[in-house]
């Protein structure tokens, strides 16, 4: 039995490629048939490394695009918009005439095992064009709100041909159920799992430092961050706050760090290669978003050990942490809030200690030997369910249908 | 922009903080690799104009230091054009002066994360940055390349 995971571009960098990836490689490590199909290719080999039991196949190889002279019709193809993909979805541009072709083309020739899609389009496509004989799962990373109408449509039309739609939260279960529950198709939540296998290594919780991390965006709330901070750093001078990531954000917050005079205590790190080692060294974790899809940055701090502060924004952070047992929930947007959570921790290590103790436990359940453990078991009743259906499927009606 | 090679040891001046305000750049650290001296003067020196040179007392206790440089003596010293101010620590008695740099933390690349508002001064703009080398140093009418 093989276990396909099909996805926009497994070349790229990015929060879903790297959970498809560790996620494949856990499957392969437990001795799975593991293959990874990739709509494009745009360099020669993936940045985050598989598991060698796993194939890896491109659809599309940019790296080779078809020659206008030997190849015409794929060549015009490429560059004619998609058909099959709702202009809705946000990744639109990737597709392309001959996405649809090769993406189509290989889902109808899938006979049996499973195929799991990541993203809406490759959901639809997959509902659309898959024989039913297939046991057939599509991943939605976003809360089904988050969608636009056109391709909420879409979504409920196609969707419930599917045989399980997995979620990461159990705020996107509810969403998605009620959504999809009429038309009998299964809603999972399964969350994605930390990417560090065994244990990972505990903060000492002894020095002087929070820290934070995500892409430099709007969105992600550094900003109030920054000034819920400034008063943690006028009372208690030694304490720093270290702010891991890139982005469009860095200057106008550099800007801020200046004009509040917090160039001594407030730091822009950049991205690092060495996350994981840069995070064990904090004493809290902080994160101040307006809204998270998971917000796996939380349970990777916890794994460490440190308790983290977080705004109880939708949808992730409720459900990873309880408040007052292994971290602090504080009102969305609530920077004084935040500033007395911050501060709690900064002055009772004895509150670190307990918090931390309990979040590194909580954080075992996002473990990748229990993620894939949840994940065989869907898989297993999913084929079992097929098999009792019998092979009466065929191929998935065709478009328009 | 580096600095010269051989003016870092493994005797220094380690800078914890800078606060270029309210007209000044005023810098605290504390004396490694050399014996403790309390007081001491701050002394900085435009880089290819090895004769232009500003002395300010600076105050210690044991290993640590505290001094200042006043904007309007920085700005009525600084030569013509695009310039480099290196800043050194010398200790009363002490024969060599110590560079003011940032080595003994985990911070890697400086230059780009430890940065600090310009200031302006006489029509001047002044800014603190780190060095390639970790070094403290100040700009005059220049961009610090990041």
């Amino acid at each position: 039995m093989t276990i396909r995971f099909l996805l926009l571009n497994a070349y790229a960098v990015g929060g879903t490629v790297r959970t498809v990836v560790n996620q494949a490689n856990a499957l392969a490590a437990a001795g799975h048939d593991v293959e990874v199909v990739s709509v494009h290719r745009h360099r020669a080999e993936p940045r985050f490394p598989l598991h060698p039991g796993v194939r890896l196949i491109p659809l599309v190889d940019g790296t080779a695009p078809p020659s206008r002279w030997k190849r015409p019709l794929a060549y015009r193809r490429q560059r004619r918009p998609s058909r099959l993909v709702p202009e809705a979805e946000v990744r639109y541009d990737r597709f392309s005439r001959l996405t649809d072709r090769r993406v189509e083309r290989y889902l109808r020739s899938l006979r049996d095992g499973v195929l799991i899609t990541t993203r809406p389009a490759l959901n639809l496509l997959s509902a659309r064009f898959t024989p039913s004989s297939v046991v057939r799962v599509g991943q939605e990373h976003l809360h089904y709100s988050h969608h636009k109408p056109e391709l909420a449509r879409e979504i409920d039309r196609w969707y419930p041909r599917l045989d399980a739609v997995t979620v990461l939260t159990a705020a996107d279960e509810d969403a998605y159920r009620q959504q999809l529950g009429a038309g009998g198709v299964r809603v999972v939540c399964i969350p994605n799992p930390l990417s560090e296998q065994g244990t990972p290594p505990l903060s000492a919780l002894d020095r002087p430092l929070v820290v934070a991390a995500g892409r430099l965006v709007k969105g992600k709330g550094f900003a109030k961050l920054i000034k819920a901070f400034e008063p943690v750093a006028q009372a208690h001078p030694e304490w720093q706050l270290r702010i891991f990531g890139a982005g469009p954000e860095h200057d106008r917050l550099r800007e801020l760090i200046h004009e509040r005079h917090l160039y001594n205590h407030v730091y822009l790190m950049g991205a690092t290669q060495e996350f994981d080692r840069e995070l064990a060294k904090a004493s809290v974790f902080a994160l101040a978003s307006r809204r998270e899809g998971f917000g796996m940055v939380l349970a990777e701090a916890m794994s460490h050990g440190i308790p983290p502060v977080s705004f109880d924004c939708p949808h992730g952070p409720r459900e990873i942490i309880t408040d007052g047992q292994d971290g602090l929930l504080v009102p969305l947007g609530d920077t004084a809030g935040m500033t007395a959570a911050l501060t709690r921790l900064v002055e009772d290590r004895d509150l670190r200690r307990k918090l931390g103790g309990q979040a590194a436990e909580a954080a075992r359940r996002y473990a990748p030997d229990r993620i894939r453990g949840r994940w065989e078991e869907l898989l297993a009743e999913l084929l079992a369910a097929k098999g009792k259906a019998g092979r009466s499927g065929g191929a998935g009606a065709p478009y328009g249908l | 922009m580096h600095d010269p090679p051989d003016r870092t040891g493994p005797a220094h001046a380690e800078v914890a903080e800078v606060w270029p305000r309210d007209g000044r750049i005023r810098v605290t650290g504390r004396v490694v690799g050399a014996a403790p001296a309390g007081a001491g003067t701050l002394i900085a020196r435009v880089r290819g104009a090895p004769d232009t040179e500003l002395r300010l007392p600076a105050e210690g206790r044991d290993t640590r230091f505290d001094a200042a440089l006043p904007l309007d003596e920085l700005a009525a010293a600084t030569p013509e054009g695009e310039r480099v101010w290196d800043l050194y620590l010398a200790l009363d008695g002490q024969e060599d002066a110590l560079r003011l740099g940032r080595h003994l933390d985990d911070v890697h690349g400086k230059k780009k994360i430890f940065t600090y508002p310009a200031q302006t001064s006489g029509g001047r703009r002044f800014e603190p940055y780190y060095t390639v080398q970790d070094n403290l140093s100040i700009v005059c009418d220049g961009e610090v390349a990041r």
